[in-house]
């Protein structure tokens, strides 16, 4: 099978009937990232950023593109405390940004919160929904602690559309809406960004592969047993019968979301009375599972 | 002919007729070609590519992380 310029086709990509070669896929790749990244003003040269990393072929893809162009980048890992699994990864992190001179922190969750997510699962927690907000508090936080003026994250198409139609399901608007294109500025969050959010999952790991990246394929213990699993399932048994499919969601899903935005817009946060984060209510989620897992908090002030 | 398998949670051995196909290994398995991205003998491959005795398949899950 061949490539229109004629050399061996490495990736057939079924949603715009194409074969393409290592060269074609990595131009075609790294020009549809950029366009996302212009397209939606995501970064500035003089942006300072704070690459979440996990060590899976999403992270250092995002990491290995924003690198290779020059960005000035620092890696996150966070270490959730999951046996058997964080380790494979961390060693993949510290491999790359050794080999590439690139700065790493990685903070683990029984540090920052008293708790790592095992020990939550014990306590009867739902080990996503803990995951998810000491993630996002810590990539904050951090962030901000730290005078980055963005996060990036390695999100990728699948996980865009996945995240969606969850909000969709749960009936979940102004979560749908923080899922639009772009980002917001809102006092006390540094912008976080997506680059290869209109990259699919599959061109992901060939993008990873190509560039001999030391990525870890190990798939989370917890990650089959949610929602989202549900979701990425049915999503998949639609792209196999209908190519395209995840690309027009996304699509039309980013035309809603926009819209959404707008609705949802101006309503300010407040403070948290715990930590002094930002939050919608009077505590933030990570100081409610704090204190839920036992980890003693003091009062503000 | 007879080629390797190795993917993240399995390796195994496939008996293919002789002129057989990447997608063949697919289809000899019960897997769906959306899911893996292979590699053989080091190469990324796609499903039209003809195998040799002793090909080694690597298949690339493309689910992994959280």
């Amino acid at each position: 099978m061949e490539c229109e310029c004629g050399r061996k086709a490495v990736i057939e990509t079924r949603y715009n009937r194409k074969k393409l070669c290592d060269r074609c896929f990595v131009e075609m790749y790294e020009k549809r990232v950029w366009r996302t990244i212009r397209y939606n003003s995501l970064l500035e040269k003089s942006d300072r950023i704070l690459v979440g990393v996990s060590g899976g072929k999403d992270s250092l893809a995002v990491l290995h593109f924003l690198a290779q162009n020059h960005f000035d980048v620092t890696a996150i890992t966070l270490d959730e405390g999951i046996a058997g699994y964080r380790e494979k990864t961390l060693d993949a992190v510290e491999d790359y940004c050794q080999q590439n001179s690139i700065p790493l922190i990685v903070v683990p969750f029984k540090e920052a919160y008293g708790s790592t997510v095992d020990e939550a699962v014990r306590k009867g927690e739902h080990p996503c929904s803990v995951c998810g907000v000491f993630r996002r508090d810590l990539l904050n936080s951090k962030a901000s602690e730290l005078g980055f003026t963005k996060v990036a994250t390695g999100h990728n198409l699948d996980d865009e559309v996945q995240a969606m139609l969850m909000n969709l399901l749960r009936s979940e608007l102004p979560r749908l809406a923080r899922c639009a294109p772009g980002f917001e500025e809102v006092d006390g969050f540094v912008p976080r960004v997506k680059p290869l959010r209109e990259c699919p999952e599959r061109e992901n790991i060939a993008y990873a592969f190509l560039n001999k990246l030391p990525y870890s394929d190990a798939e989370c213990p917890y990650s089959k047993s949610g929602f989202r699993a549900a979701v990425r399932d049915a999503l998949n048994g639609i792209e196999e019968k209908h190519p395209g499919s995840k690309q027009a969601l996304l699509k039309n899903f980013d035309e809603l979301t926009t819209i959404l935005r707008k609705e949802y817009a101006g309503k300010p946060f407040r403070t948290c009375a715990r930590c002094g984060g930002p939050c919608a209510g009077d505590t933030c989620k990570a100081c409610e599972f704090r204190e839920k897992l036992g980890e003693p908090i003091s009062l503000l002030g | 002919m007879r080629v390797s398998v190795e993917s993240r949670d399995f390796s195994t051995t496939v008996n293919l007729p002789n002129g057989a196909k990447l997608a063949d290994v697919y289809r000899s398995l019960n897997l769906k070609e959306e899911t893996y991205l292979a590699s053989v003998d080091g190469t990324l491959m796609t499903g039209d590519d003809p195998l040799a005795e002793g090909s080694k398949v690597k298949l690339l899950p493309v689910v992994s992380g959280g």
